[in-house]
């Protein structure tokens, strides 16, 4: 048995290493360097407003801290999963990229993963299985250079739907990993 | 989140907690619908019983009766107005009538009240029409508030007496039910645990929140019932004594804290913990919380059951791909699999006579509640409602209580484990789930 969860786990992290790799493209830079600078303009505008007589370094610190505020709004926070399924979708890894390297130029946030599960099925395993795919966003994320200090996860299970409906549009959206950006 | 928001949401909790135990308010009230009986109902008729004096009976003891028999699929009750008499004595009965009438049985009683002490002496006779003979008789003594206790209990005898099989009246359903508020202006959840008769009267209140609140389990004796909360915004375990309301947590480890279900011996919980890494199943001596691991697997094992020996336990795991049931011998730590038809099995339980295991079962895509014999391995689907789940059997092994979805909402249902007596429970507002039916309570 400890021979195969090594191999699993190996496989897994190969895995998520070869989607890391995808994903970390030109593209992902660009978004980043662009919010930044847009969110700059906008945060220096409230901090200048209400201080213009602080001193230099301060104005340079909050504006800092509005940028890092702004750019974890800009970021994207939910993460989908396929039915019964913990295994981080490719349409999630720039995202998750993006939130790694928010993580790891802001050492002193942290994230709350909440893993959730639609409808179908038990309560009880939706709730092992909400963990599982919080618990793959961790992983990913580590694996990315965030801490584990930084990192916490709880699942909600089928408890907390964002859709009410009974049907795949609505399922859809309620099979995800919400990050929360705590302080 | 920004640290007001979290405060807040921690006062918020707080007050909920406050507000524990709080009985007066309004609590869903279940009713039952038959929406299939058996075949070939067993004809009763059940005479309206003698209340002293000339004052209005309190409880109409014949209509609880005759409702309880109705209401298990198998009986017909006869309806009030087709009666030619109302006897209350074995002498004033005139069986002819009632075997023109086609009654197979007749129920007559009386009540005899020391109003001294204000206690009520129920007697009961419960007569075969065709031979005219008595079948059982008895009387039950309670203050007024035990009066429907006492019409469940003349329920549970005359069931016993006709089918062989021991009534399942006396007993009571927990359930969780949520209602959808607007607190200041914003649309939330309020979670309640909630007890009620096997009827669905006398609802009362055991624990309200604003967090979920999922997998409640009886003890073998009926006086707690174990629970997962997520009041503090993580899952913990908790135990609740019905009587005093007083809880005792058991379990709030990092990760997962769920499923837990009561062992026959009432000294240990199955639980679901996954501080370790991943779900596995543990034991926990409730005196001393002394853990015990049992599974060790890096697929998720969830869902565990005691077998009625105590020495095994039934649960779902996903290690063969899908989530399946697996039985696990305790000493041993031997897992054999049972399910193998459908790609989704699971939250089992066994009869009480270990042929049948009831459960969660995915068919052509549709989440139904299934029933296999493990004797021949053949599985039947039980139900054509929809998002079936949360089986609990009756301990009578007869009936299995379970939560679907009606329109838009969660409401719970039942069907007999023969599939032949099928009924609803809608609720009075909100949703309701997570059924779990008790013990028979010994009184």
């Amino acid at each position: 048995m400890q021979p195969t969860t090594l191999v699993r786990f190996g496989m897994i992290s190969a895995l998520v290493v070869v989607l890391a790799a995808c994903g970390s493209t030109g593209d992902t830079k660009d978004t980043g360097s662009s919010s930044a600078g847009a969110s700059a303009t906008g945060a220096t505008t409230s901090a200048y407003d209400s201080s213009s007589d602080v001193k230099g370094s301060a104005v340079t610190n909050a504006a800092a801290d509005e940028d890092i505020a702004v750019m974890a709004v800009q970021l994207t926070k939910v993460y989908y999963f396929d039915f019964d399924s913990a295994v981080i979708r490719s349409d999630s890894t720039e995202a998750l990229d993006l939130l790694a390297k928010y993580l790891e130029q802001n050492r002193a946030r942290s994230v709350a993963l909440g893993g959730h599960a639609d409808e179908r099925g038990t309560r009880e395993y939706n709730m092992a299985l909400g963990e599982r795919r919080a618990k793959a966003v961790e992983n990913y994320l580590l694996l990315q250079g965030a801490y584990r200090a930084q990192l916490e996860t709880v699942s909600y299970g089928e408890e907390k739907p964002v859709m009410m409906g009974h049907d795949e549009s609505s399922w859809a959206k309620n099979r995800r990993v919400e990050a929360q950006i705590a302080e | 989140m920004s640290k007001g928001v979290r405060c807040m949401r921690r006062a918020v909790s707080c007050c909920w907690l406050v507000l524990l135990l709080v009985s007066q308010v309004t609590v869903a009230e279940l009713t039952i619908e038959i929406t299939q009986g058996q075949d070939n109902p067993v004809s009763i008729a059940v005479a309206p019983f003698e209340w002293p004096g000339n004052k209005m009976a309190p409880e109409d003891l014949a209509e609880i009766v005759s409702e309880d028999l109705y209401r298990s699929g198998q009986f017909a009750a006869m309806p009030r107005q087709n009666m030619l008499s109302f006897p209350h004595y074995a002498k004033e009965v005139h069986f002819r009538d009632w075997r023109m009438l086609g009654a197979e049985y007749l129920l007559i009683g009386h009540v005899e009240t020391d109003a001294a002490n204000k206690r009520h002496r129920v007697v009961y006779e419960l007569y075969n029409v065709p031979s005219g003979k008595l079948v059982v008789s008895g009387d039950f003594t309670a203050s007024e508030k035990g009066l429907r206790s006492i019409g469940h209990a003349i329920s549970d005898k005359v069931y016993e007496k006709i089918t062989g099989i021991p009534g399942n009246f006396s007993t009571r359903i927990v359930y969780v039910t949520e209602n959808r508020l607007k607190v200041a202006g914003k649309m939330a959840s309020e979670y309640r645990l909630e007890v009620a008769d096997a009827d669905g009267h006398r609802a009362r209140n055991l624990l309200r929140s604003a967090e979920p609140i999922l997998s409640p389990s009886w003890s073998a004796d009926g006086g707690h019932i174990a629970y997962v909360s997520f009041e503090s915004n993580r899952p913990a375990i908790y135990i609740q004594e019905l009587r005093s309301g007083n809880r005792t947590l058991i379990s709030a480890f990092k990760g997962l804290n769920g499923a837990p279900d009561w062992s026959p011996d009432g000294k240990h919980l199955a639980v679901v913990l996954s501080k370790d890494g991943n779900p596995e199943i543990y034991t926990v001596e409730i005196a001393t919380k002394k853990l015990t691991r049992i599974t060790n697997h890096f697929a998720i094992d969830t869902e565990p059951r005691w077998l009625p020996d105590g020495k095994s336990l039934i649960f779902t795991s996903n290690r063969g791909g899908k989530p399946q049931i697996y039985k696990l011998e305790i000493a041993s730590g031997e897992v054999e699999r049972l399910t193998f038809e459908g790609d989704y099995n699971a939250r089992a339980q066994v009869t009480p006579n270990g042929r049948y295991l009831v459960m969660v079962h995915r068919n052509h895509g549709v989440f139904h509640i299934a029933v296999q014999d493990l004797k021949r391995g053949v599985v039947r689907v039980l139900t054509e409602t929809y998002l079936d789940e949360s089986p609990s059997i009756s301990p009578n092994g007869t009936m299995v209580v379970y939560a679907t979805q009606l329109g838009d909402r969660g409401i719970l249902a039942a069907v007999s484990v023969d599939g032949a007596v099928k009924m609803r429970l809608p609720s009075s507002k909100g949703n309701v789930r997570e059924p779990a039916w008790s013990p028979v309570i010994q009184r």
